[in-house]
């Protein structure tokens, strides 16, 4: 064989024909010496420090006293007339359970808010809303927000109360697995705010427009289509605005712009259909006189990948062919049905400038130390840096510093600080956070930078 | 424990220790890490929870145990090299000057040769071309075994391959220069 006129095929074959290597040591002989290892490095173990569990676990207790001692203190200080109560004013929008979760089914959540109103209450829908749209899903969210905030109706409304709702927020939403758009990541995100509660100081108005108001801009809602990396053969995502599609419109739009195959086979495509249930599957309809059948197996493998990196985002695990109402059959393989991958954990920008790689295809890390997937925050703390890859950069600029990230309903504020002339790199960073927060069940994050009173509203899901 | 051993031994151990011997590439250090292995496994198995296979369960300790003696190889070499060489940079930087093994050795030139190349594909890719082709794991198992989706294991042998290819091509160019060169 020419050795430098190698195919693929050749390749694998050869590789396939690697020898087999057999360990020489007998069974017995390999007995014997894991034995003796272990017999010396057990007492290494034994010789453990036996004081560090109790003064670990007494540190622990102290700890907790002191964590618990102002929350305690705070139960009986904000009896005060410090802000009105819902019974002093009707028309204040207090911070409890129900307006909370219309103000976040509104996608409204952050308005400006003028001298009069409680500083507290800021999670009201802005004049352009027509808050009537209260629907059956938002009130069967109230009532399990309801459920899991008994222990804080009395303090509601003063400012511990947004902590306690915060804090509290773990419990709703592991009550919340009849929501919408469950995903592989519910039990890593609903945990996350229990693991992490934080003292909010009395005077800090978190989520707060004070009274000079906070600009608020919204951002479009973004979708991706898929271009490949000649190099490396990776796929990675363009974000497009959806300037008002719906998610279906956005999927054939998508796969039509990021089309694999050589003669442009996906022109064929007419329709795409959600089929909910929990495979979250979804119906790609093409026309009768199609050319599916005929894909190479390397096309057949990029368009897996473009599939991948423009339809997981919407948490679609199976995607089924259909042509005239029959099963398509694509590929030399026959495949009617393709599973994808729900699970991605951040998106990072191109070097180039092109666009953003999943982290999936980028192959970042997705798992924490005990392979649970990351929740929200801490991708986005994994997005800071990147796996020494030149190709692709942290897509949280160095100009910008995440200081904290609060989860409310199915609202993410991320509190951040930026130094000037961060525009650019800015904007490339808003775009990897809201295509990062599909994959989570929320709908809205925000951005808050609170030093500058600016918010940036970053619709999460397409309609 | 010597059950355990029997029963664990004659169902995965050949297999264990090709997938370690590919990995460090030296029949004594593969040895010692299936010894390792064991090790690890007897102590914890009776926590071993089941929520993977007890193959994919092995393999990933194997795995560490491979990643990890790699990584005290590479600083102990940067050490004495005072260097700061990152360990995925030291494939492309550093001859591999050990003696081929005898397994190989009595294979035909080509086998020889793509055992050469491998070297020069990233420890992702090692890793991936070993658990794919070599020890025949499907692309499930191997993703179970790497903690890794799917798409990236199928990414990474697409990528292995390239790298192989772009190797042994740029040998074969290499070797017809020396030959045309007077």
């Amino acid at each position: 064989m020419n050795n430098d006129k190698w195919s693929e095929k050749e390749l694998e074959d050869t590789l396939r024909r690697m020898p087999p290597v057999k360990d020489k040591q007998t069974k017995d002989e390999l007995f014997h010496a894991v034995k003796q290892r272990a017999d010396k490095e057990a007492p290494q173990r034994k010789v453990s420090k036996t004081w560090f569990f109790p003064a670990m676990a007494s540190a622990a207790a102290l700890l907790l006293i002191v964590l618990m001692i102002p929350s305690f203190m705070n139960t009986g200080m904000f009896s005060s007339s410090d802000g009105p109560s819902p019974a002093d004013n009707g028309e204040t929008n207090t911070f409890d359970a129900a307006d909370n979760n219309e103000a976040s089914e509104n996608n409204n959540s952050f308005s400006v808010q003028n001298n009069e109103e409680n500083v507290e209450n800021t999670n009201t829908v802005s004049p352009d809303t027509d808050g009537s749209e209260s629907s059956a899903p938002e009130e069967a969210a109230e009532n399990e927000n309801r459920n899991s905030n008994n222990n804080e109706n009395e303090n509601r409304n003063n400012n511990s109360s947004e902590n306690e709702n915060r804090n509290n927020i773990s419990n709703e939403n592991e009550n919340q697995n009849s929501g919408s758009n469950v995903n592989e990541s519910d039990n890593n995100r609903n945990n996350e705010p229990a693991d992490s509660p934080e003292e909010v100081p009395e005077d800090d108005n978190y989520f707060a427009a004070d009274d000079e108001g906070y600009s608020v801009e919204e951002e479009e809602s973004l979708f991706v289509t898929a271009a490949m990396l000649e190099e490396d053969e990776i796929y990675y995502g363009i974000p497009e605005a959806a300037d008002g599609m719906s998610k279906e419109e956005a999927v054939v739009y998508a796969l039509q712009e990021s089309d694999p195959t050589s003669g442009s086979y996906f022109e064929a495509l007419e329709e795409a259909e959600f089929n909910g249930g929990s495979s979250n599957a979804l119906t790609l309809r093409f026309a009768e006189e199609n050319q599916l059948a005929s894909l190479s197996s390397a096309e057949y493998y990029f368009m897996e990948e473009v599939l991948q990196e423009t339809l997981a985002l919407y948490q679609v695990s199976e995607v089924n062919f259909e042509a005239g109402e029959e099963e398509l059959l694509v590929g030399q393989s026959g495949q009617s049905e393709v599973d994808l991958s729900t699970l991605n954990r951040g998106y990072y920008p191109l070097s180039s400038g092109e666009g953003l790689v999943s982290a999936g295809a980028a192959g970042e890390p997705m798992t924490s130390g005990a392979g649970d997937p990351l929740s929200f925050d801490e991708t986005l703390t994994q997005m800071e840096e990147v796996n020494g890859q030149d190709w692709y950069e942290p897509a949280v600029p160095d100009t910008v510093e995440i200081e904290d990230v609060r989860y409310e309903g199915e609202t993410a504020y991320v509190f951040y600080t930026a130094e000037e002339n961060s525009e650019e790199s800015f904007e490339t960073f808003k775009e990897a956070v809201q295509l990062t927060a599909k994959y989570f069940t929320l709908d809205t994050v925000q951005l808050v930078n609170e030093e500058e009173k600016e918010v940036t509203l970053l619709p999460v899901q397409l309609p | 424990m010597r059950e355990e051993f029997e029963r664990l031994y004659s169902a995965y151990h050949q297999q264990l220790f090709q997938y370690l011997f590919y990995l460090v590439r030296n029949r004594e250090t593969a040895e010692e890490l299936v010894q390792e292995v064991y090790i690890k496994v007897l102590h914890s198995y009776e926590t071993f929870e089941g929520k993977s296979s007890e193959k994919t369960w092995l393999y990933s300790i194997a795995k560490h145990a491979a990643i990890d003696w790699i990584r005290r190889q590479s600083r102990k070499k940067r050490k004495f090299e005072g260097k700061e060489y990152e360990w995925s940079e030291r494939e492309f930087e550093i001859e591999d000057k050990q003696p081929l093994p005898d397994e190989i050795v009595a294979q035909q030139d080509e086998i020889q040769h793509i055992y050469k190349t491998m070297k020069k594909c990233t420890k992702d890719q090692q890793q991936v071309i070993v658990l794919r082709y070599i020890q025949g794991l499907s692309i499930a198992e191997s993703a179970d075994i790497l903690g890794w989706s799917e798409s990236k294991v199928k990414t990474t042998q697409h990528r292995a391959i390239k790298t192989l290819q772009k190797h042994l091509q740029a040998d074969g160019e290499n070797v017809q220069g020396k030959e045309g060169s007077p």
